[in-house]
C-alpha cells in the first residue's frame, strides 16, 4: 500500500508537471519558407530587392508583407497567422517596384502556435508562354518589358497546339495529335511528370490550381475532355457529343474539382446559336452530363475561390455565373454591357473579359461601311461589386509602300480594322496584367480616279495575328508581339502609283517567326 | 523496475492524457469555421459578435486631435469583440489610395461603405474631425451592405481638448451595439469517446464530437463530460478574452481493471486538472495568434 501512495504521489506531480511544460508545449513555433528559384539565370527572377509575402486564410482579404531581401537571400517573414490553412504566395520586386518573380504554395500550410514549420514555395520569372510555333514554345517575360530578350524560345520534343500552366513549377503541351509532355519551369527541358498519348485535336487545356488535374478539351473526329491525374499520368475521359472547344475548372461548393467544356462555342456577335456545357466530376469524368446553356456562350473560366464557373454570353453581352455542383446559371449578370466577349480569365473572385466593337457607316464614301473596331476590356468582383468596362482605342495598321522608296521618304498608309477579336486571355498572378492573343483584319479601299486611269492605290486588306501583354489600370500595351501579318493588294490600273504594301515592322515580330498563335499560359496565372 | 515503476509510468500517462491545454488555431475560435463537422453549433451571435468593422477616418481641413483613428481603433481591439481592421491594415488591403478615396467620398456613407466592402468589413466606423471654432468629431457607424449610417453622432470639443481614453469608449458606448463590449472565448472540448454528454456547468452542450462551445469572458466554467459506464470528467476552465481554452477529456470505464482507474483516482485527477487548467491559463493567456517567419531565396 505504501508503495501504492507513493506512486499516487508521483503520478500527480507528474500531472501537475505536464500542466507547468503545457507552455513549453505551447512554446512559440516559426516559420521557415524556403523560395525555390531556378539555377539558370536566364529563367531566375533578376534584381529583386523586396519579397511580398501574402498570406490567406479561409475567405478573409488577404494579408500582404513586404520585406527587404538580405545579400544572402535571407528574408524576415514578420509575424505569420497561426491557422489550419494558409494560402502563401510571393511576389518579388525590384527597387522599382516591378514585378520579377513570382510564387504560390500549391496547397495550403498549417501554421501552428507550438511547431516550427518548413515549406517550400516555388518562384519563377513572370512568364507567359505561346503555343502554336510547331516545336517549340514562345516564352515573353513580362518582367523586362521590351527589352532585349523579353522574348525567348522553349524546345521542345514535338509541336504544341495548347499549353497549360501546371501550378507554376510545369508547363503542359499537347500535340495536335495528342502527345502530352511536360516541361519544367525551372529548366526549360523536360519534366519528369509522367507523359501521356491522349486524343487527338487539341482545343485547350486548363490544370486545377494545385497542379493535381490536367484538363485537356478535344475537337475532331473523337470530341471529349481528357482528365489527367499529373502525378501518374493516369487519363480518363469525359466523352462529348460534339467538339469541346474550352474547358475551365473549378473546386465546387461540395469541396471536389469540377470540370466544365464548353461545346459549340459562339463565333458571332449577332444570332448565336446556344451553347452546351459538360460538366464532370475530375474524379469521375466518365458520368459528365450536357446541359443547354440558353445562350451563345464564347468562352469559359474557373475560380477556385467562389467555386464558380464564369460564361462569357457573346450574343447577350454579358458575363454570366454557373455553378457546377447545381448546374445552375445565374441570370443576374456580373457584366452586362461588355459588347461580344470572346475570352475571359477568373482569378481569386475577380474576372476580366475581353470582347470588341465597332463604328459602322451607311456613307458612301466607306464602301464596306465600317470606319474603327476597337477591343473593350471589362472586370467586375464575382461577388457583384459594380463593374467596369473600358473600350481601347481603335485598332491601325501601318502598311508600308514597297517599290517606293524614296533616299528622304517613305510612303505608309494607316488602315483602321474593321474587325479585332480576342482568342484566348490570360492573367499575370498578381492579377495586374492581362495577356492575350487577338486577330484583326484591316481593310483599305481602293482609291481610284477614271479620268487618270482607274485604281492609282490599290485595295489593301491586312489580317494580323498578335499577342498583347496589356495593364489596364493604365491602359498601356507593355509587349506587343506580332505573331503574323498578311497584306493582301487588289488589283491596281495602268498608273498605278502603288501596287505593292507590306505590314510595317512597327510592332515587334516574334522569335519564332510567323505562326498562329493556338495556346498561352501564364506562370501561376489564370485563365 | 518493478511493478510499481510501471504503474507510475501508466497513471502518469493516464493523468496526461487527462487534459492538454493548447492555443487553437484563430481560424477554428470563431464558431468552427467553414466547413469542419460541428460547426453547426455556433449561434448566429456568435458571427454578429465577431463582424469585422474598419476604423476610417475623415479630416476637413483640421489637424485637430492627431491619430484619433488609431486611438479609437485600439480601444475597439481592446473593449470589443470585434475583429477591427484599423487604417494600417486597411491600406494593405485596399492600397495606397485609401486615404485619398476616404477624402474623394466627402463623408458619403454609401461611397464609404465601398471602401469598407473592399477591405472586407461589415461595417465602417468613420472617425470625421473638423474645425468651426470648435473641434467638431463626429463617429458614423456605416453598415457596408446597406450603405447607410446605422448611427451617427457628433461632439464639438474645446479647440485644445484632447478626450482621454474614457471618454472615446464612452463616445464609442453611443455608436456601437451593446453586445459588441461583450467579450468571448472559445472553449473546445474533445475526448477519447464519442457519445459522452457535455455539460457547461449544469448546462447540457450535446455529445462528443462537438462544436467549439463560444462563451462570455473573463469568466470561470465547469466542465463536466458524463457517459454510463465510465468515471465522469470534471475540468474547471478559466477563460480569457479573445483566448481559446482546449480540454481533452479521456473517460476512464468504472469499476475493474487497474487501480488508477477507480473513481477515487479520477476524483482526484479532476483536481489537478482543474489546477493545471488555470496554471495554464495563467501562462498561456492568449494563445499565439502569430509566429515569426524567415525565408531563403535559393
Amino acid at each position: 500500500m505504501a508503495a501504492r501512495t507513493g506512486s499516487l504521489a508521483t503520478a500527480l506531480v507528474a500531472g501537475l508537471g505536464l500542466a507547468a511544460a503545457v507552455p513549453g508545449c505551447t512554446a512559440e513555433g516559426s516559420v521557415s519558407l524556403h523560395f525555390d528559384v531556378p539555377d539558370d539565370p536566364a529563367l531566375r527572377p533578376g534584381g529583386a530587392a523586396s519579397l511580398t509575402l501574402v498570406t490567406q486564410i479561409d475567405a478573409d482579404a488577404p494579408r500582404a508583407t513586404t520585406t527587404q531581401i538580405g545579400a544572402d537571400g535571407q528574408v524576415d517573414l514578420g509575424d505569420l497567422p497561426v491557422a489550419d490553412e494558409v494560402w502563401l504566395s510571393a511576389e518579388l520586386r525590384s527597387a522599382q517596384g516591378q514585378l520579377v518573380g513570382y510564387g504560390r504554395a500549391s496547397a495550403p500550410l498549417a501554421i501552428l502556435a507550438d511547431a516550427d514549420v518548413e515549406a517550400t514555395i516555388p518562384v519563377r520569372r513572370p512568364f507567359a508562354y505561346i503555343a502554336g510555333a510547331g516545336n517549340r514554345l514562345v516564352s515573353v517575360d513580362a518582367s523586362l518589358g521590351r527589352s532585349a530578350g523579353y522574348q525567348t524560345q522553349v524546345a521542345l520534343p514535338g509541336s504544341a497546339e495548347v499549353v497549360a500552366d501546371v501550378a507554376g513549377t510545369d508547363l503542359a503541351t499537347v500535340s495536335a495529335q495528342g502527345a502530352l509532355a511536360y516541361v519544367s519551369t525551372a529548366t526549360h527541358g523536360a519534366s519528369s511528370l509522367p507523359g501521356a498519348q491522349l486524343g487527338p485535336s487539341p482545343t485547350d487545356a486548363i490544370a486545377t490550381p494545385d497542379g493535381a488535374y490536367l484538363l485537356v478539351a478535344h475537337a475532331g473526329t473523337s470530341p471529349q475532355v481528357s482528365v489527367i491525374e499529373v502525378a501518374t499520368g493516369q487519363v480518363k475521359v469525359a466523352p462529348t457529343p460534339m467538339a469541346a472547344d474550352r474547358v475551365a475548372t473549378t473546386r465546387g461548393s461540395d469541396g471536389g474539382w469540377w470540370g466544365v467544356a464548353l461545346l459549340g462555342r459562339a463565333t458571332v456577335d449577332t444570332g448565336c446559336p446556344g451553347s452546351k456545357l459538360a460538366v464532370f466530376r475530375l474524379t469521375d469524368p466518365e458520368t459528365a452530363t450536357v446541359i443547354d446553356a440558353g445562350a451563345g456562350i464564347s468562352d469559359v473560366g474557373g475560380d477556385a475561390r467562389s467555386g464558380l464557373i464564369v460564361l462569357a454570353d457573346r450574343c447577350g453581352n454579358r458575363l454570366l455565373r454557373f455553378d457546377p455542383v447545381s448546374q445552375a446559371i445565374d441570370q443576374a449578370a456580373i457584366v452586362d454591357g461588355i459588347k461580344a466577349p470572346t475570352a475571359l480569365a477568373v482569378l481569386d473572385g475577380h474576372v476580366w473579359a475581353v470582347g470588341h466593337d465597332r463604328l459602322t457607316t451607311t456613307s458612301p464614301e466607306i464602301p464596306d461601311g465600317v470606319i474603327d473596331a476597337w477591343l473593350v476590356v471589362a472586370s467586375a468582383d464575382l461577388d457583384g461589386d459594380p463593374s467596369q468596362v473600358m473600350e481601347l482605342p481603335p485598332i491601325v495598321e501601318r502598311v508600308l509602300a514597297e517599290n517606293a522608296d524614296y533616299p528622304d521618304q517613305d510612303l505608309v498608309q494607316d488602315l483602321h480594322a474593321n474587325w479585332v477579336e480576342a482568342d484566348d486571355l490570360a492573367i499575370s498572378p498578381s492579377g495586374d496584367l492581362l495577356a492575350l492573343t487577338l486577330s484583326t483584319i484591316l481593310h483599305g479601299d481602293a482609291l481610284g480616279d477614271d479620268g487618270f486611269g482607274g485604281v492609282l492605290i490599290p485595295r489593301v486588306d491586312v489580317t494580323t495575328q498578335e499577342y498583347w501583354l496589356f495593364d489596364p489600370s493604365t491602359t498601356v500595351t507593355n509587349q506587343r508581339i506580332r505573331t503574323s501579318c498578311v497584306a493582301d493588294e487588289g488589283p491596281c490600273g495602268a498608273f498605278c502609283l502603288v501596287p505593292d504594301w507590306s505590314c510595317l515592322p512597327d510592332i515587334d515580330a516574334s522569335v519564332s517567326g510567323t505562326f498562329a498563335p493556338s495556346g498561352i499560359a501564364v506562370l501561376f496565372g489564370a485563365r | 523496475m518493478g511493478r510499481d515503476g510501471a504503474a507510475s509510468r501508466a497513471i502518469a500517462a493516464t493523468i496526461a492524457a487527462l487534459v492538454a491545454i493548447a492555443g487553437v488555431p484563430a481560424a477554428w475560435a470563431d464558431g468552427g469555421g467553414k466547413g469542419k463537422p460541428g460547426a453547426g453549433a455556433a449561434s448566429p451571435d456568435d458571427a454578429e459578435a465577431r463582424r469585422k468593422v474598419a476604423v476610417l477616418e475623415y479630416r476637413a481641413g483640421s489637424t485637430a486631435l492627431p491619430g484619433l483613428d488609431r486611438r479609437i481603433a485600439g480601444l475597439l481591439k481592446q473593449q470589443t469583440s470585434l475583429t477591427v481592421i484599423d487604417a494600417d491594415e486597411a491600406r494593405k488591403d485596399y492600397g495606397a489610395r485609401l486615404d485619398a478615396a476616404v477624402v474623394d467620398c466627402g463623408g458619403e456613407p454609401a461611397c464609404i461603405a465601398k471602401i469598407g466592402a473592399k477591405v472586407g468589413a461589415r461595417e465602417v466606423v468613420l472617425v470625421g474631425v473638423s474645425e468651426f471654432g470648435d473641434v467638431i468629431l463626429t463617429l458614423q457607424r456605416i453598415d457596408v451592405r446597406r450603405g447607410k449610417v446605422a448611427v451617427r453622432i457628433a461632439e464639438a470639443l474645446a479647440e485644445d481638448a484632447s478626450p482621454d481614453d474614457a471618454a472615446l469608449v464612452g463616445y464609442l458606448r453611443r455608436v456601437m451595439p451593446e453586445n459588441d463590449f461583450l467579450r468571448f472565448g472559445t472553449i473546445k472540448v474533445t475526448a477519447n469517446l464519442a457519445g459522452a454528454q457535455v455539460f457547461l456547468g449544469k448546462d447540457p452542450k450535446g455529445k462528443t464530437p462537438i462544436a467549439p462551445l463560444r462563451v462570455h469572458a473573463p469568466a470561470t466554467y465547469q466542465i463536466r463530460l458524463t457517459k454510463d459506464g465510465y468515471v465522469p470528467f470534471t475540468a474547471r476552465v478559466q477563460v480569457p478574452p479573445d483566448g481559446d481554452i482546449e480540454v481533452d477529456a479521456r473517460l476512464t470505464r468504472e469499476g475493474g481493471g487497474a487501480w488508477y482507474t477507480r473513481w477515487w483516482v479520477a476524483a482526484i485527477a479532476g483536481v489537478v486538472i482543474a489546477g493545471g487548467v488555470g496554471a495554464g491559463y495563467l501562462l498561456t493567456r492568449e494563445p499565439p495568434t502569430a509566429v515569426p517567419g524567415t525565408g531563403t531565396i535559393d
